[in-house]
């Protein structure tokens, strides 16, 4: 009776969607689910209010199953104030991590590694929470689902994967998109159990769901349900529907109806009687009917709140520790710094390959495996798309992941999950998720690594909204922000300039924070400002310290975070100097310079005595050769030269 | 392609000479050896022959007789049959920096009169900071200070009615005077940018930047931590702003900044019950306000004496970049703005 109410639900809300989608009412798009409800009901009835699902852009059947009030439902897809996203998400982003709905999403694949994800927060807490993905047959041909079942399988979460095959991904035939179209089957390569069920048979799904929720629950690890069934609408609503498919075939395909079959067996078993089945209907049709008009009178979010929840309101930091006497190296820096945070929250646990008994490759974790453990220094297999999405959905769940990449370069093959996902789950989420996340690798050029171990990302990842950008210069600075990061609720990615891992230089012992976008002035100087980015600014150091020498008063300014940037800084030195030189050794074109000198052109405008330059690496990939790598960056010498042009403008 | 026709230089040393006047009319065909026009140096005077033929085209700029022409100077053309008058071009535009600009504006120094440093294309701050330096009997005023005082200074007095000042302060508690009177002393600033400079390398510099410091006693320290733009932030701003450098003087986590770059300097001795006082200059600054307690006082008001709120309030000033009347009017102005406290059009928020 409850399966058959939640159906009925569902299909009763989605039908009514469709009628206002008609009538301008959903301001976007407008996936359903009629057809499939089946599947999120008897998946959902053995779910606790603390179990998470995560889902697809066809996501209304789960929401209300999981527990959505119906008039969140409606109102977030009239884009109003009372929306379950805050009509921040709309039909493809519903956010309700109150009841464990951590969010449907508009991309294909990550809801796999979110449950994954979750899965690990749950395993590391020793809760008896479970974890479920929701996705299409169209997310079955794409790394994320190989990625995140193998993480699954390989430690054993606690997760249910559901594959709802409903035959067509967007409109492309699953037949024609499969090699393998046994989707159960895939389950084994993993080397775990994956069934094939109807669909649109509630009583198997529940069944099977059951056994399945009941096996992670004790710790047997994750299972995948392939559930075979159809959408009778389009894709969305008010596409054309017959290109692709048939009249017939829908035709044939609604007579299988997923509720008429359950109300007829419940029926026959004598478990409910028309009349009562028809109660139910009715009831549902004045409810629906009631919030359908109650949501069209709702408030609209306030136009100035267009922008909020984007980072979490940052902490007030004590004035940070001076440096002292003690020198330690830039890399013995970091590790002090994570050491000291994974003693005091046992929550943070690190994701890397070779980061665990092994201590990663550049010792950003030596020691750490024998105090913390496997499961807090945990060895990934080469999967960086499927632990950074798994990272997303521990954040989202009660933990604080850090993925060492090692080198940065591998960090791209994760674009997608850091710029659709993690980035933007606080705002979608209207605030209510937080994502305490560090990602942190070396970057730059220097000896020999060539092109894929020399990258800078600093300037294309700071183009995003709602991450943090960090690359410290000097040990001291990158203890203080590392601690800073480690006790930040924003996803921060963290830039180790690789040449400068053995810098020595003062570290206090104790903990200390630096806060995000605080530039610090490496010299002063009166004559030129010459904003130095990450291994360049120590070096932009050692030319200003050189052309002392000439009588040249150079002012060094080392931003410490791209993003949030800290333009007062500059700005105030430019206005002391007039003149102003940015350093760089990732590529000019769209960088973060080209940032700073248009903010420094609107802002400092009537301080420039000269043209703003910049110095970066050359528009290239990183050669291999001693006589092409020193080519491709600016050398101390060619700093220096550029300070003395610009000096003489 | 047209001849061009130039001054000549007579002799070894000539530079400049006067001219004298055209020796055959505009339009006129000229052949060479033909006397074109008279010039005169400082040891001869000579009819200048012409080196080409062709017709004769006199620039509408010809110097006229008795003007003085410099060597090489363009006089006109020799044209060929059919060709006709090169487009003389203007010197372009010499380019001059935002900086220079905004330096020029604030000084009220035309740009028009500012060269580029020799071997420069554009001119900088620094070119028009050197136009505006005093005149000569300045620096002769300054050498003499200096050698009587290291530090030239001169000091003026005047009371503020603070009836006013109080009633505003008494409503937006825990707002302190320090913070209005650091608000006066800026806004008033940008109205005198004359007084907004300071004495360095034998010249007067002016600045752009209107931050004020607040001598405060800090531990054992007198320190003068400083309130960046005071004129155009709100009261609540500078309290926030003048409490969190303070707290960085405690702290001793001060920044290069907290100490940079302030136009004049505030002491205050009022809440120690200090009448009135006379400050010595905070260099290199050319002002420093020094303020009493506010307090009643017999006040003349129409024929009868009055108990009235009043505010002492003495300034010292670098005689090398200020003179008497520029400081009393600063000092006035400053007297206004304290008499009214957010009636100046400002924000005082």
């Amino acid at each position: 009776m409850n399966l058959y109410r939640t159906m009925q639900l569902i299909r009763t809300a989605e039908e009514q969607l469709a009628r206002c989608h008609a009538r301008g009412l959903v301001h976007g798009a407008c996936h359903t689910y009629v057809g499939q409800e089946a599947i999120a009901a008897g998946v959902c009835a053995h779910l606790n209010n603390d179990d998470v699902v995560f889902s697809t852009h066809r996501g209304h059947g789960h929401a209300l199953a999981k527990g959505l009030p119906p008039a969140e439902l409606f109102e977030e897809l009239f884009g109003r104030a009372g929306g379950c996203s805050r009509g921040r998400g709309g039909s493809m982003h519903l956010f309700s991590p109150e009841i464990g709905l951590m969010g449907t999403s508009g991309i294909v694949g990550p809801s796999i590694l979110q449950a994954a994800g979750a899965g690990y927060s749950f395993a590391l807490r020793k809760t008896n929470q479970v974890a479920v993905a929701f996705f299409g047959d169209g997310a079955v041909n794409n790394g994320a689902f190989h990625e995140g079942l193998n993480l699954a399988a390989i430690w054993k979460l606690p997760v249910l994967f559901v594959c709802e095959n409903n035959q067509f991904a967007t409109e492309v035939p699953f037949a024609y998109a499969a090699g393998n179209p046994e989707v159960a089957s895939r389950a084994a390569n993993y080397g775990f159990t994956g069934v094939s069920l109807d669909g649109n048979d509630a009583l198997a799904v529940h069944r099977a769901a059951g056994e399945a929720i009941a096996r992670a629950r004790q710790g047997l690890g994750p299972t995948l349900l392939e559930c075979k069934t159809y959408r009778t609408r389009p894709h969305s609503e008010g596409m054309g529907d017959y290109t692709y498919r048939t009249r017939e075939e829908v035709a044939a395909w609604r007579e299988r109806c997923p509720i008429a079959r359950l109300r007829a067996t419940l029926i026959e078993r004598g478990e409910a009687t028309a009349a009562a089945l028809d109660a139910i209907d009715a009831e549902l049709r004045a409810e629906i009917a009631a919030v359908s008009e109650a949501a069209e009178k709702a408030p609209f979010p306030e136009s100035s709140t267009a922008t909020t929840h984007v980072y979490a309101t940052p902490r007030r930091v004590d004035a940070p520790a001076e440096p002292g006497t003690r020198e330690i190296s830039y890399s013995a820096a970091t590790l002090e710094a994570l050491d000291h945070e994974m003693a005091r929250n046992p929550h943070i646990f690190v994701l890397g390959e070779g980061i665990g008994v092994r201590g990663g490759n550049f010792g950003t974790t030596v020691g750490l495996y024998a105090k913390y453990g496997a499961q807090r220094l945990r060895d990934t297999p080469i999967t960086e798309r499927g632990f950074v999405g798994l990272a997303g959905g521990a954040a989202m769940t009660g933990t604080r992941p850090v993925v060492d990449f090692m080198f940065i370069d591998f960090i791209n093959d994760a674009f997608g999950e850091i710029i659709n996902q993690i980035a933007k789950m606080q705002y979608m989420s209207s605030g209510r998720l937080r994502m305490p996340l560090l990602l942190r690798g070396c970057v730059g050029i220097g000896h020999a690594a060539a092109t894929h171990h020399s990258g800078s990302y600093h300037s294309i990842y700071s183009h995003i909204p709602g991450l943090r950008v960090v690359m410290p210069s000097t040990p001291y600075d990158a203890k203080g922000l590392l601690i800073h990061a480690l006790r930040c609720d924003d996803p921060v990615l963290f830039l180790e300039p690789r040449e400068l891992l053995s810098l020595k230089g003062p570290v206090p012992e104790g903990d200390y924070e630096i806060e995000f976008g605080q530039a610090r002035t490496l010299l002063a100087g009166n004559q030129i400002t010459v904003v130095g980015l990450g291994h360049l600014a120590q070096r932009a150091l050692a030319a200003a310290r050189s052309l002392q020498a000439e009588g040249l008063s150079v002012e060094v300014i080392d931003p410490r975070t791209v993003s949030p940037l800290d333009t007062e800084s500059i700005r105030r030195s430019l206005a002391k100097t007039g003149r102003l030189l940015i350093v760089d050794e990732a590529f000019g074109p769209c960088g973060i310079g080209a940032e700073i000198a248009a903010q420094m052109a609107d802002i400092g405008f009537d301080l420039l005595d000269a043209p703003i330059r910049r110095l970066n690496g050359a528009f290239a990939p990183t050669p291999y050769s001693p006589t092409l790598e020193p080519e491709v960056i600016p050398s101390q010498a060619r700093i220096e030269a550029a300070i003395r042009e610009l000096v003489d403008e | 392609m047209a001849i061009e026709i130039t001054v000549p230089r007579l002799g070894w040393s000539m530079e400049e000479g006067i001219f004298g006047n055209w020796l055959k009319a505009n339009g006129d065909t000229v052949s060479a050896g033909e006397p074109l026009f008279s010039l005169e140096s400082d040891k001869v005077t000579m009819d200048v022959e012409a080196l080409d033929s062709g017709v004769l085209h006199i620039l509408a700029t010809s110097p006229q007789p008795g003007d003085v022409v410099t060597v090489g100077q363009l006089l006109g053309h020799l044209l060929r049959e059919g060709e006709s008058v090169p487009v003389v071009s203007s010197p372009e535009r010499t380019p001059v920096s935002p900086r220079a600009r905004a330096v020029a504006k604030e000084l009220g120094v035309d740009l028009a009169q500012v060269q580029p440093r020799p071997g420069k294309q554009r001119i900088i701050a620094a070119d028009v900071q050197k136009i505006a330096r005093p005149l000569p009997h300045r620096v002769t005023v300054a050498t003499r200070m200096e050698e009587s005082f290291r530090a030239p200074h001169f000091y003026l007095h005047a009371d503020a009615d603070a009836e006013a000042l109080a009633h505003y302060r008494d409503q937006r508690r825990p707002l302190s005077y320090n913070d209005l009177l650091l608000k006066a002393i800026a806004l008033a600033l940008t109205r005198h940018p004359r007084v907004n400079a300071y004495w360095a390398n034998d010249g007067v510099v002016a600045r752009v930047t209107h931050h004020v410091a607040l001598a405060a006693q800090v531990g054992e320290q007198l320190l003068t931590p400083v309130i960046p733009n005071p004129a155009e932030k709100s009261l609540a701003q500078i309290t926030a702003d003048r409490l969190e450098v303070l707290e960085r003087c405690r702290q001793r986590t001060t920044r290069p900044a907290d100490f940079a770059d302030a136009s004049a300097t505030l002491s205050n001795l009022g809440p120690f019950g200090v009448d009135r006082f006379q400050a010595i200059l905070n260099p290199p600054q050319s002002i420093i306000v020094a303020a009493g307690s506010i307090r009643k006082r017999p006040v003349v008001v129409g024929d009868a004496v009055v108990a009235r709120l009043t505010l002492p309030i003495s300034l010292s000033v670098d005689h090398r970049v200020v003179d008497g009347v520029a400081a009393a009017a600063f000092l006035q102005t400053l007297i206004a703005i304290l008499e009214a406290p957010g009636a100046t059009g400002e924000s005082w928020g």
